[in-house]
C-alpha cells in the first residue's frame, strides 16, 4: 500500500504527500494539466517549447537551476501529448528551496525574449536530434497524422515542423501561459521522508497567494475509431525495411484498458510472446518485433512494429502477422498466458514504483485521471482481466478499418 | 505573504556513510555481498565476470558470447528460458562494459525460487545452440547497420580509434566482424571469462540473506571447479598521442563532436580536483559548455564531458551534436572553454554551488540498496576501500579555485585532446 495525505489550497492547487523514512532525498512533482493536445493546429509543438521556457526565469527568481544546483539537487521535465511534468529530487533537508523555486514559476514567469530565442534554437536542434537525423526517427511524425483525422494526437509533441517553432512568439507563450498554468491545473505530489502536517504547511506557505483562475475547458474534438484503412508507404535511407501498424483502441480510463494492455504483451512483450517467437524465432521473417499501447488519456493506438529480415518482403511480413493476429481473434488465451501476462504487468508495476521520485510521478498521473487511490488499486483491475475479454478485444480492435499501416521502404534494400 | 525574493537557508547535506565492503564465501570461493533494503518485495542479483570487450581477442566475441548465452543450456532449451523467466514477470538482463560483464535476475522476491534453476543454468551451463547463434548473428547485423547510420555512434567509433588503436581498449566493431565467429570460440570464451573463478555475486534487495542461501544451493548441485585463463590484456607497446579525424556523412543535419584526452583514475589523490574541474566545465546543466553551448548559443540539444573511468585507463570525453552548419563555431566556443578553465580562477560562488551539487548528487547515488549496489560495483571493480566515498565528500568542501586552475591547466590542456567529427561542417 502507497499511503497519500491530500490537500487542496482554495486556490484550486492539488497536493499529494507521501511519506517515505527511508530515504535522505525528497521528490517534487508538479504536473501540469497541458499536453501537446491541447495546442492549436498552426501552433503545434508549443506545450514542448514552453517547458523549455519555464526554465528561463520567473517573476522573481532570475534562473531555475542555479539555486537548485546549491540545494544539491536535480530537476528535469517532459512533455506528452497529454500532460507537462517537472520534477525535482533533492536532500530532503533542503525541500523549501525547491517549493520556493516551483511556486514562482506557477506564479508567473519572466518571459525573457533572450530565452525565447535560446529555446527556439535548442527545441529546433531537439527536433533534428531526434526526429530528422535519425534512422527511423520520423515515424511517429507520420503515423500520428494517419492515425489520427480530427483529434490533436494527429501531430508529435516535438511538434509538426520547425516552422511551428520558428513562429512561436513571445506573445504566444504568455497566452499559453495564462491559459494553462495556474494552481487549479496543476498537482503537486511531494514523496519522501517530510512530516505530512509540517510539508502542507510550507506548500501553503510558498502557493497559497498564487491567484486562482478557472480550470481550462478541454473540448476536443473526439476521434472516430474506424476511420478506414490507410497504407504509406516512405522511401528512407536506412538500412532495413521496417513496418509499423497502429490500431485506434479504447482510451487509458476505459474499463477495458487493462485487457488491451494485456492482449498487447502477450503478443508482443518478451522473448516468449507470440510474435517475437513466430516471426523472429521461427520463422525469422523479422529481426526484431514489438507490440505496445500508447497509454493516451483520449482514444489510444496499439502498434505492431517490426524490422523486416533482407528476405522478407512486405506482404510476407504482413501476412504472417495478420496470421498471428488471426490466432488471437480466433482462441482464446490458456489459463497460463493469461496468468503470464498478468505477473508481468504486476512485476513491471512494482519495478515502476521504485524510488520516491516514480511514486510521487505515478502520484499525480493517477490523481489526473481520478484518483491518486489508483496506485493501490491498479493491479486488481488487471488481475480481473479473463480471457475472454482479451479474446473479445482482439476482434474488437484487429479491424482493417481500424488499421493505419506505415511501411518504411529502405534505399538499400 | 512569502517574500519570494530571498531564497530558503540551505543545509549542506547529510554526510555519506561508509560502505562496509565485507563479502561472504558461497561455494569454495565466490564472494558474495549482499546490501539489503527498499520498500518493495524486490531482488537483484548482479554476477559480475571479467568477461569486459578488453578480453575480446576478435572483435565483438565478448559481446557475442554474453548475447547467446540465454540462447540454451545444458537442462533447457531457449524457449524454455524464456518462457520460465517471461512467465514469472521477471527478468535475466546482460550487461557489458570494457572490463567487466554482468549477468542479472530482477524479480519479485516471492518468485526467486522458481528461477534459479533457470538462472544458475544460465550463469554455469550454456550451451550455445548453432541455430540460435546464426540468428544472433542476423538480427546483431542489423543493429548494427542501423546504428552505424548515426552520426554519434560512427564518431564514438572514430573517436575510439584515435585513442586507444593499440590498446584492448579500444572498440572495434563492423558488421562483417560477425562472419568470422563461430560457437566453438563462444564455448572457449565462456569457459575462461565467464569462470566463477574470477567472478562476484552481489544481492540487492528485500530478503538478502535467503537468496543468497537459495543462490548458493542451486549453484552448488551444478558447480564443479574448472581451470580458466584471462586473456593477456596488456597494453604494453601502446601509447596515447594526439590526433584528429573528420568523416564526413553526406546530408547530416547535425555533426557529432567528440573530443577525448587522458585523465586521473579513482585512486589519484587528485581525483576529487579533477572530478570538481570536469563538473565546472561541462559535468551538469549549470556547466560552463552546457551554458554557453545550450544555453546562450542554441547551438545544440546537449553538451556534456565526463570521467571515464575504467579499471585500466582513464580519459576525459567531451560530447556533443551540433547543428551542422555552427560545427566549427561549436569547437571554437569549446575551446574557449577549456582555455578559460586554465586561465581564469573560478569564482567563489560558482565554486560554492558545485560543491553543494555533487554533495546533493552523491546522497542521492546512495539512496535506496539497487543504487547503493551500484556504488558498491564500482568499489570492488576498482579496489576502492569501504571509506573512499566518505572521505572524498569529505574532501570536496575543502577545494580551492587555486587547485582547480592548477588541474585545469595539466588535463584541459587542448594540445592533449584528440578529436572527432562525423556529419558535415
Amino acid at each position: 500500500m502507497i499511503h497519500f495525505h491530500k490537500y487542496t489550497l482554495p486556490n484550486g492547487l492539488r497536493i499529494l504527500v507521501h511519506v517515505d523514512e527511508s530515504t535522505p532525498i525528497v521528490a517534487i512533482n508538479t504536473l501540469y494539466d497541458v499536453g501537446a493536445r491541447d495546442e492549436t493546429p498552426d501552433k503545434t509543438g508549443f506545450a514542448h517549447l514552453f517547458e523549455h521556457l519555464m526554465f528561463g526565469g520567473s517573476i522573481h527568481i532570475p534562473q531555475f537551476d542555479t539555486p537548485l544546483q546549491e540545494a544539491g539537487g536535480n530537476n528535469n521535465a517532459f512533455t506528452s501529448n497529454d500532460i507537462t511534468n517537472y520534477y525535482v529530487t533533492l536532500p530532503v533537508e533542503n525541500v523549501e528551496t525547491a517549493l520556493w523555486l516551483e511556486s514562482d514559476r506557477m506564479l508567473n514567469l519572466a518571459f525573457s525574449p533572450e530565452s525565447l530565442e535560446v529555446q527556439r534554437k535548442v527545441v529546433i536542434e531537439e527536433f533534428k536530434q531526434r526526429y530528422l537525423n535519425q534512422p527511423y526517427g520520423d515515424v511517429w511524425l507520420e503515423l500520428r497524422p494517419m492515425a489520427y483525422k480530427t483529434h490533436p494526437y494527429r501531430w508529435a509533441t516535438i511538434g509538426q515542423s520547425i516552422a511551428h517553432i520558428e513562429d512561436a512568439t513571445l506573445e504566444d507563450v504568455k497566452a499559453f501561459f495564462a491559459a494553462h498554468y495556474n494552481p487549479a491545473n496543476a498537482i503537486l505530489s511531494i514523496a519522501g521522508n517530510v512530516d505530512p502536517e509540517r510539508i502542507f504547511q510550507q506548500v501553503e506557505h510558498w502557493y497559497a497567494d498564487i491567484p486562482a483562475k478557472v480550470k481550462p475547458r478541454r473540448n476536443l474534438p473526439a476521434e472516430q475509431p474506424n476511420k478506414g484503412y490507410e497504407l504509406k508507404t516512405l522511401l528512407r535511407n536506412v538500412p532495413q525495411n521496417a513496418l509499423y501498424m497502429a490500431w485506434s483502441m479504447p482510451e487509458r480510463m476505459h474499463p477495458d484498458y487493462p485487457a488491451c494492455d494485456l492482449l498487447s504483451d502477450l503478443l508482443g512483450q518478451g522473448k516468449a510472446s507470440r510474435l517475437y517467437e513466430a516471426l523472429v524465432k521461427n520463422q525469422a521473417l523479422f529481426t526484431s518485433i514489438s507490440c505496445y499501447v500508447t497509454g493516451s488519456i483520449d482514444l489510444g493506438l496499439l502498434v505492431i512494429s517490426g524490422m523486416l529480415d533482407p528476405q522478407t518482403d512486405f506482404e510476407t511480413a504482413r501476412a504472417a502477422v495478420m496470421e498471428i493476429l488471426a490466432n488471437v481473434r480466433q482462441t482464446a488465451a490458456s489459463p497460463k498466458e493469461l496468468q503470464k501476462v498478468k505477473n508481468q504487468f504486476e512485476s513491471n508495476y512494482v519495478f515502476s514504483q521504485l524510488g520516491v521520485l516514480n511514486k510521487a510521478m505515478n502520484a499525480a498521473f493517477f490523481e489526473l485521471l481520478g484518483d491518486a487511490e489508483l496506485a493501490n488499486t491498479l493491479t486488481a483491475h488487471y488481475a480481473a482481466v479473463e480471457a475472454e475479454d482479451i479474446h473479445r478485444l482482439a476482434g474488437q480492435i484487429f479491424q482493417d478499418e481500424n488499421l493505419s499501416e506505415l511501411r518504411i521502404q529502405s534505399t538499400h534494400v | 505573504m512569502p517574500n519570494r525574493t530571498i531564497a530558503p537557508l540551505l543545509a549542506f547535506p547529510k554526510a555519506i556513510p561508509e560502505l562496509p565492503i565485507l563479502p561472504e564465501t558461497i561455494l569454495e570461493n565466490l564472494s558474495c555481498y549482499t546490501l539489503e533494503g527498499g520498500s518493495e518485495d524486490v531482488l537483484k542479483i548482479d554476477v559480475v565476470f571479467k568477461a569486459g570487450t578488453l578480453y575480446d581477442s576478435y572483435p565483438l566475441l565478448a559481446n557475442t558470447t554474453l548475447g547467446n548465452i540465454k540462447e540454451g543450456t545444458a537442462n533447457f532449451t531457449g524457449r524454455e528460458i524464456a518462457e520460465t523467466v517471461d512467465f514469472f514477470g521477471s527478468q535475466i538482463q546482460t550487461d557489458i562494459s570494457y572490463d567487466r560483464a554482468e549477468i542479472t535476475l530482477v524479480t519479485q522476491g516471492k518468485h526467486l525460487v522458481s528461477l534459479l534453476d533457470v538462472f544458475t543454468d544460465v550463469l554455469l551451463l550454456p550451451v550455445f545452440p548453432e541455430k540460435e547463434f546464426a540468428q544472433y548473428v542476423k538480427r546483431s547485423k542489423s543493429q548494427l547497420s542501423v546504428n552505424l547510420e548515426k552520426v554519434e555512434f560512427n564518431c564514438r567509433l572514430l573517436l575510439s580509434e584515435l585513442m586507444f588503436s593499440g590498446h584492448p581498449y579500444r572498440e572495434q566493431v563492423s558488421v562483417s566482424a560477425y562472419d568470422a565467429l563461430t560457437t566453438d570460440m563462444l564455448r572457449a570464451f565462456h569457459s575462461n571469462h565467464f569462470s566463477l573463478n574470477d567472478a562476484y555475486v552481489l544481492i540487492s534487495g528485500r530478503g538478502t540473506a535467503t537468496a543468497k542461501d537459495a543462490l548458493a544451493a542451486a549453484l552448488s548441485a551444478k558447480w564443479k571447479a574448472q581451470a580458466s585463463s584471462l586473456r593477456d590484456t596488456s597494453a604494453a607497446n601502446w601509447q596515447y598521442s594526439p590526433s584528429e579525424k573528420r568523416s564526413r556523412k553526406a546530408d547530416a543535419l547535425q555533426s557529432a563532436i567528440r573530443m577525448g584526452a587522458p585523465a586521473l583514475s579513482r585512486n589519484h589523490p587528485d581525483y576529487p580536483l579533477l572530478y570538481l574541474a570536469n563538473m565546472a566545465l561541462g559535468g551538469y546543466f549549470g556547466s560552463r559548455l552546457m551554458q554557453n553551448i545550450r544555453e546562450d548559443k542554441g547551438y545544440t540539444y546537449g553538451i556534456g564531458s565526463s570521467i571515464n573511468v575504467l579499471e585500466d585507463a582513464a580519459y576525459l570525453l567531451i560530447s556533443t551534436q551540433v547543428g551542422a552548419e555552427v560545427t566549427e563555431a561549436t569547437l571554437h566556443e569549446i575551446r574557449f572553454e577549456l582555455q578559460r578553465m586554465q586561465t581564469a580562477a573560478i569564482d567563489a560562488a560558482e565554486l560554492q554551488r558545485i560543491k553543494r551539487y555533487i554533495l546533493g548528487n552523491l546522497v542521492e547515488s546512495f539512496d535506496g540498496p539497487f543504487a547503493t549496489a551500484d556504488r558498491l560495483k564500482l568499489m570492488i571493480n576498482h579496489r576502492l576501500d569501504g571509506g573512499y566515498f566518505s572521505r572524498f565528500a569529505q574532501r570536496i568542501p575543502h577545494i580551492t579555485a587555486e587547485e582547480i586552475t592548477a588541474v585545469s591547466a595539466e588535463f584541459f590542456n587542448e594540445k592533449r585532446f584528440s578529436l572527432a567529427v562525423v556529419g558535415e561542417w
